[in-house]
């Protein structure tokens, strides 16, 4: 848990210092809070989410000569969310006391985390900032040890788009309304299974309704509210 | 840097810190899945009786034209279901339905006097090469009367539910039960074989009990019962589970075998079935699912679950198990503990003739019972006592001291009530009447 910290802490200080270092408004920071929405098959319940972005507005700008006031921008991301496992999605375990057997559903709560890097274009309209942006990082699932009994993590490639929109209150201070939509690859719904170490039960099989159909790219969805700094805005 | 920036930093800092210290039970196995399984030790019946043939002999007449044997404890049949009997050649293959008869049935039911419980029918039939079995396990006596038996060298009986008898028999079994009675030119009695029968003995299954249980239980209102390893049943039969009261015979079927979750398909085709369950000698996995809510089960009622063989066929299964337990357990001890406490039956023998009443025997038996269960003597008052009757319903009969015959019978139901917070067995006054 402390690495998970540690990591954090390391982003946001590597943000501040990279703001420190950008020239005035081609740089913005944005904090993220939000809603976690995960697809069915990745045996993940829904969950509140925070993270960070910071994007680099740069001079270049492919959509110049097309929308007139547009941006277009690279940033890095990074978010970190603690989903439950939806143990009805995983096979029962059995405790067995003499002549009486309990059937239960395993779940855990496992530390998600998204890191990546995306490109970011803006057009105007009116007052706001409206945004898209695409991009590709990894996600981390770090597994509980206390119900798999070992210190594990695996880590998979990513992609990611969405928009939103960008309301300014300053010229430093904005906020942001964002859908953010996150494919995992090589994901395996197995591997999220805490009752791995405890008996399988296997006399009622259907003891729990059959489990939603897995893929190893399922795609996950994040509603946020981002509250957005400038530095050096005015 | 500013104060906006770093209170912006905190305040994302600490979420995270939040977040990612947030610590609580979830983890592990927290969420209890339905009702408590209730478990029970399922193994081989210690009560079962398969079908077997003895008492084989063939007359020893030139002609050779005449087999009488005793087939003993052959299941019920269900309803428009029969058994056949046919004669075969294993050298040829060829088959033939015996003509033959039931000379004599015995079954173990209904006593009819004070020192048997046995009732034997005697049945002089007229030519039947096919017959069925009432509702309990049966012994019958068959005579085959046929010039063409020295053709052939076996015996096989067959359930009707394989279809009409072949003429001829090759490496497909067929037929549960068989003997030989000839080799070459000599006769002789031997080869007595319950399981399903082919012309070449690599071909047969004999039937033996064996199966991996992977659990029993009562799992709120239903049974489940999982296997792996069944041997296949006989040509003719088919697994099915009951629930048996032994204190009054009523037996409740729950159902047949079934494929594994979630295919649960039926598997009554066991015998001679094909599929992914199957190997040549064995159900690789099955499943029994009995819904007692639907079948009106009260599960402390009964006494025993078993795992029965039945001849299939007709148009519905049979009313009751039969003696061909493969596996058992006793209903578990944490649900027999829900069952009210036994009941009383009292009464009193009356004589219209001023008859001595004197040791009148006076016995109870189960409704659905083979034998009696409790039996008694009435006193010189004709007063009569039973003081633990398991909940049921019953028949009382009376027979007059020195007599065979019972001369009254009345039937008891003991119902029970709740007393003090648990359940107590009714006590009921009866009165029989004899000459």
């Amino acid at each position: 848990m402390r690495r998970h910290i540690a990591l954090v802490g390391a982003v946001l200080l590597g943000a501040q210092a990279l703001g420190a270092q950008v020239q005035t408004k081609q740089f913005d920071l944005g904090a993220h809070i939000g809603q976690q929405v995960f697809s069915k098959g990745t045996a993940l319940e829904n969950t509140p989410f925070v993270g960070l972005d910071a994007t680099y507005q740069l001079p270049w700008n492919p959509l110049a000569s097309l929308i007139k006031g547009s941006s277009f921008g690279v940033g890095m991301l990074v978010d970190v969310s603690r989903p439950v496992t939806r143990g009805d999605q995983f096979d029962a375990v059995a405790f067995d006391f003499g002549d009486t057997t309990f059937l239960y559903a395993v779940s855990q709560r496992v530390t998600l985390l998204h890191g990546g890097l995306e490109a970011v274009v803006g057009v105007p309209v009116g007052r706001m900032r409206m945004y898209g942006f695409a991009g590709t990082g990894i996600y981390s699932i770090f597994l509980d040890p206390r119900a798999v009994k070992r210190n594990e993590k695996f880590t998979n490639p990513m992609a990611t788009f969405g928009g939103g929109l960008n309301y300014p209150i300053s010229a430093s201070i904005g906020v942001r309304a964002q859908l953010r939509t996150v494919t995992f690859t090589n994901f395996d719904r197995n591997r999220l299974d805490a009752g791995t170490t405890y008996i399988h039960d296997q006399r009622i099989r259907d003891a729990l309704p059959a489990a939603d159909p897995t893929s190893k790219n399922p795609t996950n969805m994040q509603f946020s509210f981002v509250f957005q700094y400038i530095p050096g805005g005015n | 840097m500013r104060r906006s920036q770093l209170t912006l930093v905190a305040a994302a800092g600490a979420a995270l810190v939040m977040a990612a210290c947030q610590t609580d039970p979830i983890s592990g196995p927290s969420k209890i899945i339905g009702e408590p399984l209730l478990d029970m030790t399922l193994g081989p019946a210690g009560n079962s009786v398969f079908p077997s043939f003895f008492g084989a002999r063939i007359t020893t007449a030139a002609a050779r034209d005449t087999i009488e044997f005793t087939v003993r404890a052959l299941p019920p049949t269900g309803a428009g279901a029969t058994y056949q009997i046919m004669l075969v050649d294993t050298a040829s293959g060829n088959a033939t339905a015996a003509t033959s008869r039931i000379i004599r049935t015995v079954r173990n039911r209904r006593p009819v006097n004070r020192d048997s419980s046995v009732a034997t029918t005697k049945v002089d039939t007229s030519t039947a090469a096919q017959f069925s079995v009432g509702d309990t396990a049966t012994t019958v006596v068959i005579r085959i009367a046929n010039t063409a038996i020295p053709s052939y060298n076996r015996v096989v009986l067959r359930s009707s539910g394989e279809g009409a008898v072949p003429a001829t028999v090759g490496a497909a079994r067929t037929g549960f039960l068989s003997f030989r009675y000839k080799t070459g030119t000599t006769y002789a009695i031997f080869g007595n074989m319950f399981g399903s029968f082919a012309k070449a003995t690599a071909d047969r299954l004999p039937f033996a009990v064996s199966a991996y249980v992977i659990g029993a239980s009562f799992w709120g209102d239903q049974v489940r019962i999982s296997f792996r390893n069944l041997v296949r049943p006989p040509a003719g039969f088919r697994y099915a589970a009951w629930m048996v009261d032994e204190r009054t015979g009523v037996a409740v079927r729950l159902g047949g075998i079934l494929s594994p979750v979630p295919e649960n398909k039926p598997l009554d085709d066991a015998d001679l079935g094909t599929g992914a369950w199957y190997t040549s000698v064995g159900v690789s996995e099955a499943q029994v699912r009995g819904d007692m809510k639907a079948l009106g089960v009260v599960p402390q009622d009964f006494t025993f679950l078993t795992l029965a063989l039945e001849p299939y066929g007709g148009s519905a299964p049979p009313t009751r198990p039969g003696t061909a337990f493969v596996l058992s357990a006793a209903i578990p001890a944490s649900v027999v503990l829900r069952s009210a406490s036994p009941g009383k039956v009292f009464g009193s023998v009356t004589s219209a003739t001023g008859k001595s009443l004197l040791n009148t025997t006076v016995y109870l038996q189960g409704i659905g019972a083979m034998v009696p269960g409790l039996v008694g003597s009435a006193s010189a008052t004709g007063t009569w006592q039973f003081r633990a009757v398991p909940t049921g319903v019953y028949k009382a009969y009376a027979i007059p001291f020195g007599d065979a015959v019972i001369r009254d019978s009345a039937t008891v139901t003991v119902g029970s009530k709740m007393v003090g917070g648990s359940l107590a067995g009714d006590s009921v006054f009866v009165t029989l009447r004899i000459p």
